[in-house]
């Protein structure tokens, strides 16, 4: 049996619109990667410091902007002080401090006082390394050019050193750069949120305990917002995902079959 | 009006699914050109104006001229002549990138990931001692499978070198797994915008 791949697409369309028409849920079970990543900023304080890169570009904000939503509401509802930066994605820097300043209006926190936009320098590499060292000679003002020496921040934070805890959202090499450069020369707790197509690279390193927490995908998000008891975009596409898993699973069997038996039948 | 023209873009894109055609090449072309334009004003600002210019014009930090004249001589690889110049900069890029890179690549992704496969099982679950076998089996079978420099005549390590194929099959699978899991995001996002605009427009 030829099976027309317009069929196959007609199929996907229908049995992702037919959950997401029909408000269908399934129940999110957290698994312990999320949960540990979820534990790691629960357990601070109001107050302490985190860092979090944005490392994506808009081409991955499915999987990656519903992270970003649950884990803002999450650190601006701790009340903690948050720096945002994004030195591994130019892209992102518009798209991300319009989620971040969106969230912030609803905690009424405020940017340069509770929040930090830095934005983007070039360097990569050699920037996430100075991170550690001195924050202030690569980001000597806020992305919208707030001077940080004005700020609350500046007497708080001399480096990457000085966070709880570094979050890298990530399409990317990113983490792995920021394992190297910046967590393990300078001794910096992290976690990451990345693309499920990179989550099976990053899982070494969560055994090794070189990672507190992982998110994969839109499944990791979904599994946030389940421990935050929010439902966002993520949970409600956790149907929509399954039941099109569903469907490649029957196809794939499918074409085994398929292609056992015409084995066999051609001898 | 910025919804109309995100949903006939969107459609634009889709019509792939039908087979290339001029509409999709259009789309394909403006994203190419608005990504490079946005990246170059972006790098311009946040690279040159903020590291260079403002540094240099309004804080008197002179020695920003040095790095500054190095990334331009990047600009001699158009000239036939002096593109011998350029290779100036990609030297100090490539020699800093190398020096910054072996000691911490080592080890974040070789001495660290030894460390976490050598524990000690004491105080463990039988899950837990259950994992990290199966893991050190994992770890030693596909890189024998990788010794090239042995024969595999013998039966035993044949068998050897099949585990850690059957171990990297399931690796492949899982990776495999979570990339089906992310286009499928994708697309539920694209279905997503699509509702979401439909609703803006009616």
């Amino acid at each position: 049996m030829k099976l027309h791949r317009r069929l196959v697409y007609v199929l996907l369309l229908v049995f992702i619109l037919v959950p997401m028409l029909f408000g269908l849920t399934f129940k999110v079970k957290p698994t312990k990667p999320v949960m540990t990543f979820f534990d790691s900023v629960a357990e601070l304080s109001p107050g302490d410091y985190i860092a979090v890169t944005l490392s994506f570009d808009p081409s991955t904000k499915a999987e990656l902007v519903p992270m970003l939503k649950a884990l803002t509401e999450h650190v601006f509802a701790k009340g903690l002080s948050v720096i945002f930066l994004n030195p591994g994605s130019i892209n992102v820097s518009d798209l991300g401090f319009s989620v971040i300043s969106d969230i912030a209006s609803k905690y009424g926190t405020i940017e340069n006082s509770d929040w930090y936009y830095l934005g983007y320098v070039p360097g990569e590499k050699a920037v996430y390394q100075k991170l550690g060292e001195d924050l202030y000679s690569v980001y000597p003002a806020s992305m919208h050019g707030v001077k940080l020496n004005s700020t609350k921040l500046y007497k708080d934070v001399r480096n990457m050193e000085d966070v709880k805890i570094l979050i890298d959202l990530a399409d990317g090499n990113s983490t792995v750069d920021l394992l190297t450069y910046l967590s393990t020369k300078y001794d910096v707790p992290m976690a990451a949120g990345v693309t499920a197509v990179m989550a099976s690279e990053y899982y070494p390193y969560l055994e090794s305990g070189q990672l507190k927490g992982l998110l994969g995908g839109l499944r990791g998000a979904a599994e946030y917002e389940t421990l935050l008891n929010v439902s966002g975009r993520a949970r409600r596409g956790m149907a929509a995902q399954t039941l099109a898993h569903i469907l490649i699973m029957l196809l794939v069997l499918m074409g085994n079959i398929e292609y056992f038996m015409a084995k066999r039948k051609n001898g | 009006m910025v919804e109309i023209i995100t949903l006939i873009l969107m459609l634009f894109v889709l019509s792939f699914l039908m087979g290339d055609n001029p509409f999709f090449k259009f789309t394909e072309r403006l994203i190419v050109g608005i990504s490079a334009g946005y990246g170059f004003l972006k790098l311009f600002d946040d690279g040159f104006i903020k590291k260079f210019w403002i540094p240099l014009v309004q804080e008197g930090q002179y020695w920003v001229i040095i790095p500054g004249l190095l990334g331009m001589m990047f600009f001699f690889t158009f000239s036939k002549k002096w593109n011998f110049l350029a290779k100036y900069p990609l030297a100090f890029l490539l020699g800093t990138g190398v020096g910054l890179e072996i000691g911490p690549r080592i080890e974040t992704s070789i001495l660290r990931q030894i460390n976490a496969t050598a524990v000690n099982f004491s105080g463990m679950s039988a899950g837990q001692v259950i994992n990290y076998i199966i893991i050190l089996v994992a770890l030693l079978t596909t890189m024998y499978y990788f010794l090239f420099v042995l024969r595999r005549d013998r039966p035993a390590e044949k068998l050897i070198a099949n585990i850690g194929i059957f171990f990297m099959m399931l690796g492949f699978g899982a990776s495999f797994g979570y990339t089906i899991m992310g286009r499928i995001s994708l697309l539920i996002e694209v279905i997503n915008i699509f509702f979401e605009k439909i609703t803006s427009i009616f």
